[in-house]
């Protein structure tokens, strides 16, 4: 079977994803319910695992394709209601190079934009920065074997520490009216992208109901079509039932 | 060979000694940088426990714990000899390779220019037999072994028991007694002090007269090694707990 694959645009490289079916998005949303990040965290590696890419991600790219997965389901619009004012805000904006990717040096060793969104420890974040010792690129390395490599050096920590936040406190912008702060290099990051990706489950749900009502489709058929696609066929079917309310109310 | 043996192997024999001047052997030694994961260590083992990070007292034992197992695996040719006093002039020794000069409560330390001139000080801490009354208390400067030992029975007590805090201060007083003296003796009769509880109740019935050359000893003590803790420019002392790794 030949499945969609939907083109990224990432720093010079173009990347691709397939598109996820509406049975798939549907559980996406289930596993978003959960706001623990170490669970949001998972579910966007599962949804980043469609990205086809032969090296590693770092979390500046990792953002955009997200983003850029959220919009093929869901559209670029983002909406939010302030005062009982709406405020739109096209989330392809993100996708504009908003954030850059940083990087520091001490004595031998490069630090870079980090891989992982989250850390469990300062030395795993240190780790993670971690992009080349003497030339030499690790950044590929898992984690454990990066830590073994500062652990082995002399560096001092709290430099580390003070360079990765002077990165954090430049790294923001401000979206939908300056009600939303957004910094990639935060880990509330991981509960933004859970926001946007979320669906209330109540309505897909009652929208699965309508398809398979309406529309005569099995339970396995979601698996082949995607969000957008049923909602056009439901929108087609709507447009079909008030043609017919119109030649009925007219005969 | 993967890339980060190779790294590790390259970081291996790269690795440069510190030396350092050891007032107690009078001579220099050499030293082995604070690696990242050691540093790593005093701030997790600092501010993973709420005992200890709210207060400054078990927070100093803990760091000079976590740094008497740094000394005893990055000192090339350790020596159980050595004591408090050298560990002032090897922390500075530490932290002034990752960095030269330390601010500190808006005063600045050359460190660097304080190891240089801490190998001109006059080393007193020599041992001592303290008479008082009928009883006469030998005493000598704590090693670092000793030190060590008497840390952790204090951190035990007061880290994982619901102790009260404030019987920490009076109960430091009787642990520092126990670090400096090594027998106690009552004309022919003696008892050799060992660093346990035992010994450490055995103080507690010692009348505080009786104990006062003893703190006397160990303030001159604590003031020799405060003299290698001293800034150049204006004699403010460096305080040597964990913050001087973690700010």
């Amino acid at each position: 079977m030949v499945g969609n694959k939907i083109p990224v645009k990432l720093n010079g490289r173009v990347v691709y994803f397939e598109e996820f079916s509406f049975y798939e998005y549907k559980n996406i949303c289930k596993m978003l319910i959960s706001n623990n990040i170490s669970d949001v965290c998972r579910c966007l590696d599962i949804i980043l695992d469609r990205i086809a890419v032969d090296y590693p991600l770092n979390i500046i790219e990792k953002f955009e394709c997200l983003v850029s997965i959220r919009n093929s389901i869901l559209g670029n619009e983002l909406s939010i209601k302030k005062d009982d004012a709406q405020i739109n805000y096209d989330l392809n904006q993100l996708l504009t190079n908003v954030f850059i990717d940083k990087e520091f040096t001490l004595n031998d060793c490069v630090f870079k934009t980090p891989r992982y969104f989250t850390h469990s420890s300062v030395q795993n974040a240190a780790a993670d920065y971690l992009y080349s010792y003497k030339g030499k690129i690790i950044f590929n390395e898992d984690i454990d074997e990066k830590v073994k490599v500062l652990n082995a050096l002399d560096l001092p920590i709290m430099k580390i520490v003070s360079e990765i936040e002077k990165i954090r406190e430049d790294s923001y912008i401000e979206i939908l009216d300056n009600q939303v702060r957004l910094n990639i290099y935060d880990e509330a990051i991981v509960l933004f992208i859970r926001a946007i990706f979320n669906h209330d489950l109540m309505d897909l749900y009652n929208f699965e109901y309508q398809l398979l009502r309406h529309l005569k489709l099995r339970g396995e058929d979601l698996q082949y079509y995607t969000y957008p696609e049923l909602k056009i066929n439901i929108n087609f079917l709507t447009k079909e039932k008030e043609e017919e309310k119109e030649i009925g109310s007219n005969s | 060979m993967s890339e980060i043996t190779s790294i590790l192997d390259e970081i291996k024999n790269s690795k440069k000694d510190i030396e350092v001047f050891a007032p107690s052997i009078g001579d220099n030694i050499s030293i082995s940088p604070i690696t990242l994961a050691q540093q790593s260590k005093i701030i997790e083992t600092v501010s993973d426990n709420v005992n200890v990070t709210n207060n400054p007292i078990l927070a100093l034992l803990e760091f000079n714990s976590i740094t008497f197992t740094i000394l005893k695996n990055n000192i090339k040719d350790y020596q159980p000899v050595f004591n408090t006093v050298d560990r002032v002039n090897f922390v500075i020794a530490l932290k002034s390779y990752l960095d030269t000069k330390v601010v500190d409560n808006d005063v600045e330390f050359d460190l660097s220019k304080i190891l240089e001139r801490n190998k001109t000080i006059d080393y007193t801490a020599q041992g001592d037999t303290l008479v008082s009354g009928d009883v006469s208390i030998d005493v000598s400067v704590p090693s670092l072994e000793v030190d060590n030992l008497v840390n952790n029975l204090i951190l035990r007590k007061y880290k994982t028991s619901n102790t009260p805090n404030k019987k920490l201060l009076s109960d430091v007083y009787i642990y520092e007694a126990l670090k400096f003296i090594d027998k106690v003796s009552i004309g022919e009769k003696y008892i050799q002090i060992k660093k346990d509880t035992k010994s450490l109740e055995l103080l507690r019935e010692l009348d505080t007269v009786t104990l006062k050359p003893v703190f006397e000893y160990i303030n001159k003590i604590r003031t020799l090694e405060e003299s290698y803790a001293k800034n150049i420019s204006d004699n403010t002392v460096l305080d040597l707990t964990p913050d001087i790794f973690i700010s």
